[in-house]
């Protein structure tokens, strides 16, 4: 697992927040939306307060701000054709499923 | 690539040790040996010609996906292949089927593994051992066909096996290949009665997809407690409802026999 850096933070967080606004965001949070913009800029770094209340309010969890995505296959760039390539990011979806799942029943 | 074989036969035969399995009978079945002793979950599903298996990982974690459109012994190997990539310690990959079956230049890394699943599926001390017990008997295809049987492998593994076990020449399988190549064996294992072992895997086969045991368990669990529904793990699991409700009928599951935790 990959520590994102401030800058992929913000551009994480700005990706999750879609169409909902940064002012709609920096109510929620209380942030001032200058800092929040400067933030979501990877101009200042979130401190882990605000990334604990952000997340609460995109409704995921903290690690999936502060941390990339593995890719599962290493060999997925390279699938010989888009059939390939379809059930290479299906398994990728079981995996998240298995793990889900495992999370929720126990 | 003797060297990446050798690699491959002792970190097998070092996870025959580990799980209890011993170092020369066969496995019962391969898969749950793997799910249940080494705790990676194992995926059975109908992938795209050419696409034997895959293994990956994420947080730390492993998970096989077995083509189970291909024949059972092929899929017992290319089980063996994944499971040996994570025991090897290498990266989640995408295995085609030349990557596990090709013969020609390959990577050192699937050598390795395809070293792993010959000596996990039937390990060199067993073929001795069987040899042994069934008389020495010589060398022809009917000696291949009956040691794959005995082993739940292909043809073609039973045939390198005998040649690691030092009972033949590369003179001598050349001549087997080439029947091997022209399916006599297909035909010598229906006469002979062989061929009819059942294990998860053709068991599987009969009903794409196959999900991890513990996942269904645990997705029973979160059903009964109501935190999930049926609809729920359908649409994770990226099948049909009816496919989750014919499961946990078979498990004897029912909704709501426990309050919520929360």
């Amino acid at each position: 697992m990959k520590i994102r850096s401030d800058k992929d933070v913000g551009a994480r967080i700005g990706a999750l927040l879609g169409s909902r606004s940064q002012r709609e965001l920096a109510d929620a949070v209380g942030m001032r939306p200058s800092v929040l913009s400067r933030a979501l800029a990877g101009e200042r770094a979130f401190n882990m307060s605000e990334v604990v209340d952000i997340a609460d309010y995109l409704g995921v969890r903290v690690e999936d701000l502060l941390f990339d995505e593995e890719q599962a296959f290493v060999k997925r760039g390279a699938a010989k054709d888009d059939a390939t390539r379809l059930a290479v990011d299906h398994c990728s979806r079981l995996i998240d499923a298995i793990l889900q799942i495992e999370a929720v029943g126990r | 690539m003797l060297v990446e074989s050798e690699r491959g036969y002792r970190a097998a035969r070092a996870a025959r040790s580990r799980l209890g399995l011993g170092l020369e009978a066969p496995l019962a079945d391969a898969l749950v040996a793997i799910e249940e002793l080494a705790g990676i979950p194992v995926t059975v599903l109908a992938l795209p010609t050419g696409l034997a298996g895959l293994q990956g990982r994420k947080h730390d974690r492993s998970f096989i996906f077995v083509n189970g459109t291909e024949p059972p012994a092929r899929q017992r190997f290319t089980l063996a292949h994944e499971f040996g990539h994570v025991e090897l310690g290498h990266a989640g990959s995408v295995d085609y089927t030349a990557d596990v079956f090709g013969g020609g230049r390959r990577s050192p890394l699937e050598v390795q593994s395809d070293g792993f699943a010959a000596e996990f599926l039937a390990p060199v001390d067993g073929v001795k051992r069987w040899m042994a017990a069934v008389g020495e008997p010589r060398f022809e295809l009917e000696t291949v066909v009956r040691l794959a049987d005995y082993f739940h492998a292909s043809a073609e593994v039973a045939l390198y096996r005998l040649q690691a076990a030092r009972h033949l020449t590369k003179g001598r399988i050349e001549a087997v290949k080439t029947r091997l190549a022209a399916g006599e064996h297909t035909a010598l294992c229906r006469r002979l009665g062989l061929g009819e072992f059942e294990d998860t895997l053709t068991k599987a086969a009969r009903g794409l997809p196959r999900f991890p045991r513990a996942t269904m368990t645990e997705a029973a669990n979160a059903y009964e407690r109501g935190l999930l529904t049926v609809e729920q793990i359908a649409m994770l699991l990226e099948v049909e409802p009816s496919f989750i409700q014919v499961e946990f009928e078979r498990r004897g599951v029912q909704s709501g026999r426990h309050e919520p935790d929360y």
